[in-house]
């Protein structure tokens, strides 16, 4: 998501003849997904195979239980379709490293947790390949907007 | 079981995507869907995501008690946002777990060839020759005009016992086609590994694994061991024109090859490219703007 700027091309190198009909991002748990909402009303109104997709999702997800992993997806005009795995969302990581359950509803005023600056370096690593980011620091500065925006304090 | 969902969007400026993101995740635990506005670009060229226009964040929450307060609590966490615009539209539950299903029927190709997916049940009429096919994650359901042209032109150009080569065989249609059409042997590869993998399958639940070599990687000249009769290739212009030399080697004098993926506009540079090396233009059919064209090479 927050490459948004960057313009990113279509995800899969590809030299088919196809023509993309939809393209939309699943947030979902990782090795959770089922056909019922939000997956098999997203993915149904486009004639995606949904048992196929949520099969593949949750084999390429096993190893990530309990983290919001994103899937990309991609379908085809003859409605085949693919899919690239996403990192985490940013918030998502930011209040496992708290350990808090939710931001904060007024973030300049009130602060409901903190975290350090190595953890905002990991959480930079990890969401490296997603940010308009072409360094750490850069990406950790990302991060960093993010944690402020919650309400959540970064402190070394 | 709750049988009324309702399907809640917030239109949210793609600055505040993420954080808004972030609120309705948190009253929907089993997932979100993001549609961002893109541009589709031509054939192999993807998308690109539109700058600067909202974008489309939903969940869906049931029509019960737990859902009202569900709706309140996100309705009072978008006070923050007002340039968010929250709207719902109910949603009757259904089988989602079949109801795609209903887009895909029996393919017909206009030649001897149908596409029939595993829950319809269908009788082959005399001469028909069935493939069993699902839709999945590797182009070539039977529903693109690329496809079922190729199929069509395909009924006819495999002879008995053919050597075919099938190049970004995606699914695997079109190669299995070749072997119930009478080739000997077929050798399809694709760049894409996740599709040479759905493409195995389907060639093992058609029964012609043991005459189609699946193989994933890219294809080059020296790849070529010995000509084959036909080459089928459905990728993009650029794709074909780039692998005519790799056609050329494939390709044994007398040979067929047939080409799709064009757009009726590009048809003139592809043939062009390919008379360079030798093939002569037989015929080219058009479905919609698509065209699959049928070239000889000199024998």
């Amino acid at each position: 998501m927050e490459a948004r700027d960057a313009a990113p091309l279509g995800h899969k190198e590809t030299t088919l003849a196809k023509k993309v009909r939809a393209v939309l991002t699943l947030q979902l748990p990782a090795g959770k997904a089922n056909p019922a909402p939000p997956v098999g009303p997203a993915l149904g109104q486009h004639g995606v195979n949904i048992m196929e997709f949520c099969k593949e999702y949750n084999a390429r997800t096993q190893d990530k239980i309990g983290l919001i992993i994103p899937a990309q997806l991609t379908v085809y005009e003859d409605r085949s379709f693919t899919f690239v795995l996403k990192t985490p969302p940013a918030a998502d990581l930011l209040r496992r490293a708290a350990g808090i359950e939710k931001g904060s509803g007024n973030p300049r005023l009130n602060k409901v947790g903190r975290v350090t600056t190595e953890d905002i370096r990991k959480i930079a690593e990890t969401k490296l390949p997603d940010l308009n980011a072409n360094t750490v620091e850069e990406a950790m500065r990302i991060i960093e907007g993010t944690a402020r925006s919650m309400g959540i304090e970064v402190v070394d | 079981m709750t049988h009324l969902w309702f399907e809640i969007t917030a239109k949210t400026p793609p600055a505040l995507a993420d954080a808004v993101a972030d609120i309705v995740r948190g009253v929907s635990p089993g997932g979100i869907s993001i549609e961002e506005p893109v541009d589709i670009l031509g054939p192999e060229q993807g998308f690109r995501v539109r700058g600067g226009e909202p974008v489309l964040i939903r969940c869906y929450l049931p029509s019960s008690e737990l859902g009202a307060v569900l709706v309140e609590d996100l309705r009072r966490a978008m006070e923050a946002y007002p340039s968010v615009e929250l709207s719902a539209r109910p949603i009757y539950e259904q089988d989602w777990a079949v109801s795609w299903r209903e887009f895909f029927g029996v393919v017909e190709t206009g030649g001897r060839v149908v596409v029939v997916p595993s829950w319809v049940e269908h009788a082959p009429a005399d001469g028909q020759i069935v493939i069993r096919l699902d839709p999945g994650q590797a182009f070539g359901t039977g529903h693109h005009e690329t496809t079922r042209l190729c199929l069509a032109m395909l009924d006819g150009l495999v002879q008995p016992g053919a050597r075919v080569l099938d190049v970004g065989t995606g699914s695997g249609i079109l190669a299995i086609a070749a072997v119930k059409l009478g080739a000997a042997e077929v050798d399809a590869i694709d760049i894409d590994p996740v599709a040479a993998e759905v493409a195995a399958a389907n060639c093992a639940a058609n029964g012609v694994e043991a005459r189609v070599r699946v193989r994933a990687g890219r294809l080059e000249p020296g790849d070529i061991a010995a000509a084959y009769d036909l080459v089928v290739s459905n990728i993009s212009p650029d794709a074909n024109i780039g692998l005519v030399p790799v056609f050329e080697r494939a390709v044994r004098a007398g040979g067929d090859l047939l080409l799709s993926g064009v757009l009726e506009p590009d048809v003139p540079r592809v043939t062009a490219a390919c008379a360079a090396a030798g093939f002569a233009p037989a015929e080219t059919r058009l479905e919609r703007d698509w065209a699959a064209i049928h070239l000889r090479r000199a024998g």
